[in-house]
Order: C-alpha cells, then sequence, then structure tokens
C-alpha cells in the first residue's frame, strides 16, 4: 500500500524533474564547449534565505531549500516565534552561514516588563516590538543594549555562536541604532562588507507607475533612485556585491493573484539572468537572497504587523521560492555557469566550508567534480 | 502496532517540547503574551456572554456541523488542518484518498475517533494503484504524467474495470489505516464510466451519501445568495478569468455555480428519503467563500474571514428553524508549493484563490470569537454520524475534555 504514495512521490519529482532537464538540457556542443572552458574561470555566488526563523511552520520550508537546495546563508530573526527551533536546526548545517537578519517582527526576549520603551503598550499586538523601533525617540537605549544582547545570547546559548555576519551600522542615530550598532561591535559581528549595487531602473519604473495608478502598496516604495554605497575598506578586496533588492522580487509587486502565479519565478532571476549577473567581473561576488518558507496564519498576516499592502505581497511567493531553490533547472545553470557557491564566511575568509560539504556529500554542484 | 508507532512519536514529541521549555521560558513567555493579546480582543467583543445565564439544557439551540475539506491535500497542509480539528471546531473532516498527504491525515484522525470523516472525491492527486495498471484513469504524458486526467469525471473512454479497480484500492487503504471505511461520500453520479464506478463502490462499502434536504426560504440567505450572483455576473461582464469557470445561470440553494457546485457529499437526485427527517441542509455551500473570489491580494486579506460569516450571520444560518442541521465546510490548512501550485491542476484562475484563505480557515476555526459566537447562540456541536444518526459522540469528547463550547447541560 505505502508503495502506492512512494510511487507517487517519486514520480511527481521525476515530473519535475523531466520538465527541468527539457528546458535545461544544453546540445552536447555547447556542453562541450563550456567544459574547456570550466578550468579557466568560475564564479562565486552566495544564495541567501532571509527571515529565517519566522514561525516553526514556516522554517519546515526554510530548511527543506537549506537542506535540499542551493541556499549557502540564512538570515534569521531573533525575536520571532520560530527563533528558537531555527537555531536548534540551524546546528545540523555547520556549512550554512548565518546572518542576523533585524526586522523585529517579533517580541522581545526580555520580559516586555523589563523593556517597556521598545513595545507596544496596548491594543491586540501589546507586548511586541513597536513598528517605530528603529526611528523613535521614545525608545530607551540601554533597555534596547540589554535586549539585543539577550537576543544574540540567545542565540549563542542554543546555536553554540553568535551570527557571523548582521547588525552594523547605517542604521541612523536613533537610540535603536546606536544599540545594535553597539552590541554588533561587542560580539565582533561582521557588517558593512558589501558594496550596493544602484538602483534598478526596470523596479523604479514599475514602482513609479503603480504610484500613479494609486495602487496602496506602491506608497511603501521610494521611487529616488539610489546611487549604490561601497564596502568598507575592509573589506572591499573580497568584491561581495548586492544588486537591486528589489528586481528579483519584481513580479510580486502586484495587487493581482494570477500575476504573481504567471510571473514569478526565482529561478527565471538566474537563467534569464535578469540582473546581468553573468555580465560582472568573475572575481565579483553576487548575493542574492530569498524568503523560502511554507505559509501559516502567522506568515499571512501577524508577522510582518506594518505597511501590510507590502507586506501581503511576500506570502505565496516564499512557497515558490522553496520550489525554485531546490529547482532542478536552476541546479543546471549553477553547473553550467560554473558558479561556485560559497556561504558568507566563505566570501569574506576565503574559506571552503559550502564547496567542501558539497564535495563530501558527493554532490553534482561540487565544482572539483568537474575541474578534475 | 500502528498504536504503538503512534504513542512513541507522540511521548517524543512530549519530551522535545519538555526539553524546549527548559530552554525557552522568553519564548513561551512571547507566545502567552501573543496569545493573551488575541485573546484579549475576542474577549472585549464577547463580554455581554458574561451577563448571560448559563443554559439549562440546550434550549433554542441548533445542531451544527464544521466540515474541513481537502484534508490529505499534502502532509504540510495537514499540519494547518489538523490544528483547526485539535484546537478548533471542526466535527467532520473530508479527505480526500489519492493525495500525497494521504496517508499522514489517516494516520493522524485514527487520534480523532469524534471526528467524522468524508470522502471528498476531487481526484487532484494520483491512483494509489501502479498507473501502468490504471491506464485509462491517468494523463499519458507531460508533467504530470501518471497522475489523475483533470476529465476523468466526466471522459467516455475511462474504462470501468480500472476506475473500479483503483476506487476499490483508495477505500481499501483507508479501511487499512483509518480502520474503517469514511463514513459519508460516494453517490450516484453520472452515466460516465466513473459515474458509474462511484455508485458501485459506494453500495459495496455502504457509503452514505446525499443527506441534505433543500432549505426552507430564507431572506437573509437569499439576500446572501442574490450578492454571490451578482458578484460573479459581475467578474464575469468584467472578463475576470476566474469568473469563467463559475455557472451562475440556474441559483438555488447550495448548487448554484461555485467550487464544484453542490457539495461534495453528492446531491444528485432526490436525497436518501432514510435521511429527510435529519433536516440536514448546507444551505450556503461554495457561497460561503464569496471574498476569496477576487483576483486581489490586497482584498482578500481585507475582507475573508470565515468567523464574520458566522458572527454577522451573513448566511442567515439563525434564521433557519432549530430543528435543522446546518453543515458548512472550509479548507483550513497550511501552505507548501504543492499546495501552492502542484495539487488543483485544472481551473488554476479559480484554484489560486484558494490559496492563503487555507490558513486564514486555520486561525477562524481556532478564534476565540467563533468559539464564543458558538456558545452565546448555544450552538450544538455536533460530527456528521451525530446529524444522521441523532448520536452524542462531538459533545460527549467536549465534555469529558471540559470544554466550554459543550452544550448538552
Amino acid at each position: 500500500m505505502k508503495t502506492g504514495r512512494r510511487k507517487f512521490i517519486q514520480e511527481m519529482g521525476a515530473g519535475v524533474a523531466g520538465l527541468g532537464i527539457i528546458t535545461m538540457v544544453p546540445s552536447p556542443a555547447a556542453q562541450a564547449a563550456k567544459v574547456t572552458k570550466a578550468g579557466a574561470a568560475r564564479r562565486k555566488m552566495i544564495i541567501r534565505a532571509d527571515d529565517v526563523g519566522f514561525s516553526k511552520v514556516c522554517n519546515i520550508g526554510t530548511f527543506e531549500t537549506i537542506e535540499k537546495g542551493v541556499v549557502t546563508s540564512a538570515d534569521i530573526m531573533l525575536d520571532s516565534p520560530g527563533t528558537e527551533d531555527a537555531l536548534e536546526r540551524l546546528k545540523a548545517f555547520p556549512w550554512i552561514s548565518v546572518g542576523w537578519h533585524g526586522h523585529m517582527w517579533g517580541a522581545p526576549v526580555l520580559d516586555p516588563k523589563q523593556v517597556p520603551s521598545l513595545v507596544e503598550k496596548d491594543g491586540p499586538f501589546a507586548g511586541r516590538f513597536k513598528l517605530d523601533l528603529s526611528q523613535s525617540d521614545g525608545v530607551i537605549y540601554e533597555e534596547a543594549v540589554k535586549e539585543l544582547r539577550a537576543e544574540l545570547e540567545r542565540c549563542i546559548r542554543i546555536l553554540g555562536r553568535a551570527p557571523d555576519t548582521g547588525g552594523g551600522g547605517g542604521r541612523g542615530d536613533s537610540p535603536w541604532g546606536r544599540a545594535v550598532k553597539q552590541v554588533s561591535d561587542d560580539y565582533g559581528l561582521v557588517y558593512g562588507f558589501a558594496s550596493r549595487a544602484a538602483s534598478d531602473k526596470r523596479v523604479l519604473d514599475k514602482i513609479q507607475a503603480a504610484q500613479k495608478a494609486g495602487e496602496e502598496w506602491a506608497k511603501d516604495y521610494s521611487t529616488t533612485p539610489n546611487p549604490g554605497s561601497k564596502a568598507d575598506e575592509k573589506w572591499a578586496n573580497r568584491k561581495i556585491l548586492t544588486l537591486d533588492g528589489g528586481l528579483p522580487y519584481m513580479d510580486l509587486f502586484t495587487d493581482h493573484v494570477s500575476e504573481v502565479e504567471a510571473k514569478y519565478d526565482p529561478v527565471l532571476y538566474y537563467t534569464e539572468d535578469r540582473a546581468g549577473i553573468l555580465k560582472y567581473p568573475e572575481d565579483v561576488i553576487i548575493t542574492q537572497s530569498w524568503h523560502p518558507g511554507y505559509v501559516d496564519y502567522w506568515v499571512y498576516r501577524l508577522g510582518e504587523r506594518g505597511r501590510r499592502a507590502r507586506a501581503q505581497q511576500f506570502v505565496v511567493g516564499r512557497v515558490q521560492d522553496v520550489a525554485a531553490l531546490c529547482d532542478v533547472r536552476l541546479r543546471n545553470w549553477i553547473k553550467e555557469n560554473h558558479i561556485e557557491l560559497v556561504n558568507y564566511r566563505d566570501a569574506l575568509y576565503g574559506t571552503r566550508e559550502y564547496q567542501n560539504h558539497l564535495k563530501f556529500i558527493g554532490s553534482d554542484l561540487a565544482v572539483d567534480l568537474w575541474n578534475s | 502496532m500502528l498504536i504503538t508507532a503512534r504513542r512513541t512519536s507522540r511521548s517524543q514529541h512530549c519530551s522535545n517540547s519538555r526539553k524546549g521549555n527548559q530552554m525557552t521560558t522568553d519564548r513561551r513567555t512571547f507566545i502567552q503574551t501573543f496569545g493573551a493579546g488575541a485573546a484579549g480582543i475576542s474577549l472585549l467583543t464577547a463580554l455581554p456572554l458574561a451577563a448571560q445565564t448559563p443554559a439549562k439544557g440546550n434550549v433554542g439551540g441548533r445542531k451544527m456541523v464544521v466540515r474541513a475539506d481537502d484534508i490529505g491535500l499534502s502532509k504540510f497542509c495537514n499540519i494547518g488542518s489538523f490544528e483547526a480539528i485539535e484546537n478548533g471546531v471542526v466535527t467532520s473532516a473530508d479527505v480526500m484518498l489519492d493525495s500525497p498527504g494521504t496517508e499522514d491525515a489517516l494516520e493522524r484522525l485514527k487520534a480523532f475517533p469524534w471526528i467524522s470523516v468524508g470522502w471528498h472525491m476531487h481526484m487532484w492527486g494520483a491512483p494509489v494503484l501502479d498507473p501502468k495498471r490504471v491506464p485509462s484513469l491517468v494523463e499519458k504524458s507531460g508533467p504530470f504524467a501518471g497522475r489523475f486526467r483533470t476529465d476523468l469525471s466526466q471522459a467516455n473512454d475511462v474504462v470501468f474495470e480500472e476506475a473500479l479497480m483503483e476506487l476499490r484500492a483508495q477505500l481499501e487503504r483507508c479501511v487499512k489505516i483509518l480502520g474503517k471505511a469514511p463514513d459519508t461520500g460516494g453517490g450516484r453520479r453520472s452515466t460516465s464510466p466513473w459515474g458509474r464506478a462511484v455508485t458501485q463502490v459506494t453500495d459495496e462499502f455502504g457509503l452514505v451519501n446525499n443527506f441534505t434536504i433543500s432549505p426552507p426560504p430564507n431572506a437573509v440567505f437569499e439576500t446572501f445568495r442574490d450578492k454571490y450572483i451578482k458578484h460573479i455576473r459581475d467578474a464575469q461582464q468584467a472578463g475576470e478569468e476566474w469568473a469563467k469557470f463559475y455557472s451562475v445561470g440556474t441559483p438555488g440553494a447550495g448548487g448554484a455555480g461555485g467550487r464544484g457546485g453542490a457539495p461534495t457529499a453528492g446531491s444528485q437526485g432526490s436525497p436518501d428519503p432514510r435521511f429527510a427527517d435529519r433536516k440536514i441542509i448546507n444551505p450556503a455551500g461554495t457561497f460561503a467563500y464569496l471574498d476569496l473570489l477576487t483576483d486581489s491580494i490586497s482584498k482578500v486579506e481585507k475582507e475573508y474571514d470565515p468567523v464574520l460569516f458566522y458572527t454577522e450571520d451573513r448566511a442567515g444560518i439563525l434564521k433557519y428553524p432549530e430543528d435543522m442541521i446546518i453543515v458548512q465546510s472550509w479548507h483550513p490548512g497550511y501552505v507548501d508549493y504543492y499546495t501552492y501550485r502542484l495539487g488543483e491542476r485544472a481551473n488554476r484562475a479559480r484554484a489560486q484563490q484558494f490559496v492563503v484563505g487555507r490558513t486564514q480557515d486555520v486561525a477562524a476555526m481556532c478564534d476565540t470569537r467563533l468559539k464564543n459566537w458558538i456558545k452565546q447562540n448555544r450552538i450544538e456541536l455536533v460530527n456528521m454520524r451525530d446529524a444522521l444518526y441523532d448520536t452524542d459522540e462531538y459533545q460527549n469528547h467536549l465534555k469529558v475534555i471540559g470544554s466550554d463550547l459543550y452544550m448538552r447541560r
């Protein structure tokens, strides 16, 4: 009896894989040409999963991509209902680097009574973080420091170490911003290591058009072009580059259910090279993040409370991200283009943690396998 | 054997959470705080309840079945469905016997004997039998090769014997895991090969179906129905893709257009006379999902909430005679990729409206506002067997666990 179901799943899997192979298998000649070129150069790439720890249920999807997909780095929220579950799970994946994802959509680790200036006083969300936490002058610096330390210490207690990256400066000189910087430095978190590319015109155009049409979600976006920024001197030679943050999610920027299903697919971001990743010099390490996870009610409505019109666009897309990051078409693209998947520690320190893992498990994504 | 396995996994679960608790006072506080917040809202809205005198017997109460549909869609989706079953007001579970989450759902259901089980016959999945044995039922090629054809129930080239063999296999797997066939399901369907096979297994396994009767006139419901029909007509006129899958030509209780039309329990022909005096009605049927029928993401979040269907009595449930047993189904579940895109393959423009709504249904079925409404209106929650055979299974369960939803004082 069990065979029936197992077979079904296998066939489903085979079906999906089949699709990928049909669309992706290049002609033998093209393949041969690539192989010859392989030894010459390869490009490093980081694939980050964001909002890790959102909820315990959401984590199930997230860790599917960490386990079976191409995710090399996990940006975790240290204040969410799924935080402890995520930290416990991450212990089994030492080849995944960990970042601190500072949304503060959840609630303090400390008793809200100990940090009253950080939380909603009343209403349905009493005891959860204030929405204006990072800007508010009413936040008491000492409370912020105490809470942020508590978050990091819980992380160290469960995971065995603090996040590798995150926190940092550039968050303004509000009490919260100063506390984040202070605590990041106290625990030696690395930040400011990535350059940021200028805004992509396609994104600005889409937002501008939506604003003109009076679409609610678009009001939460700015259409002022961002000129980009440079990494801190200390890390400049690592050439870690973050591209326009909106481009990968552009197909989610709509109020239409049908449009999302018809268009949004992170696989295409890579395979159609929408961001021009393959056009950058080969020593540039491109980092791109996604939001893989499954959807429960917390993820749907309760997590991100501010700017709902924008937040509600990041719901089913999370499920698509799980599928995309495990998709054979994406894996094939990585192989064909000689992409060397790395985590942030690899990118920062020149280690080979992620590739060593791939090699050890015999993955066809390990770059050494085709170079030898 | 299976029971032992279940116990083991449960005790593991317990020890995990104990371990969690040692470490997680903070998180617990967070959840408690959050829960208190949610309860807080509900208490405010429900304050009049405190002033009421406790019900003596269920005088003036009415019976209601809350059914969860699409159970077994995927193992992950089941997590949400069973949250609604365990912590919510769901009394009956309609299981798909051909889905990736079927076996998981059947295993889980063994722990909930007070929940009646229906057979939810979408056939969105794949045969239980090797597809090679039932070639006429499955897609021959393409990405969905080996899965059920989308025209299964109408196609004339479905081989009757294959259909029969497969349907028997589905029910037999159910009997093997759950210990019994579904309480309800099947029915006298069309004269297509598939339809005839369904009819035959229904008789073989003695499944009960077609037990709802037409509800009597009800002005509130008629207003609601007209609103639904207008909504779909407007969308059709505006050329909205999803609306093309609905037919609103023949207004009538429960069966006018809607997702799959009539309730799954089957309402072909006149109702089974054995159950006519039970006065089971499913007035709103698919009309209850009105607020999901839109292509707008923001509108769904703003408007769709099963709690309001009840607390605002949108369909006029409370206006029906009190001896009528009201059935309404929802789709509680969480969303993975199978649930999002791979399960229901046909009519995607319509199917894609039943995605995030599932998580809303989980929250709604567990919502204190709904529970308070049930208490305030002295609704007696019953499962489908209770409704059919006048048993007290669901209420007995509520009594034993000390639930304040227990109505048979």
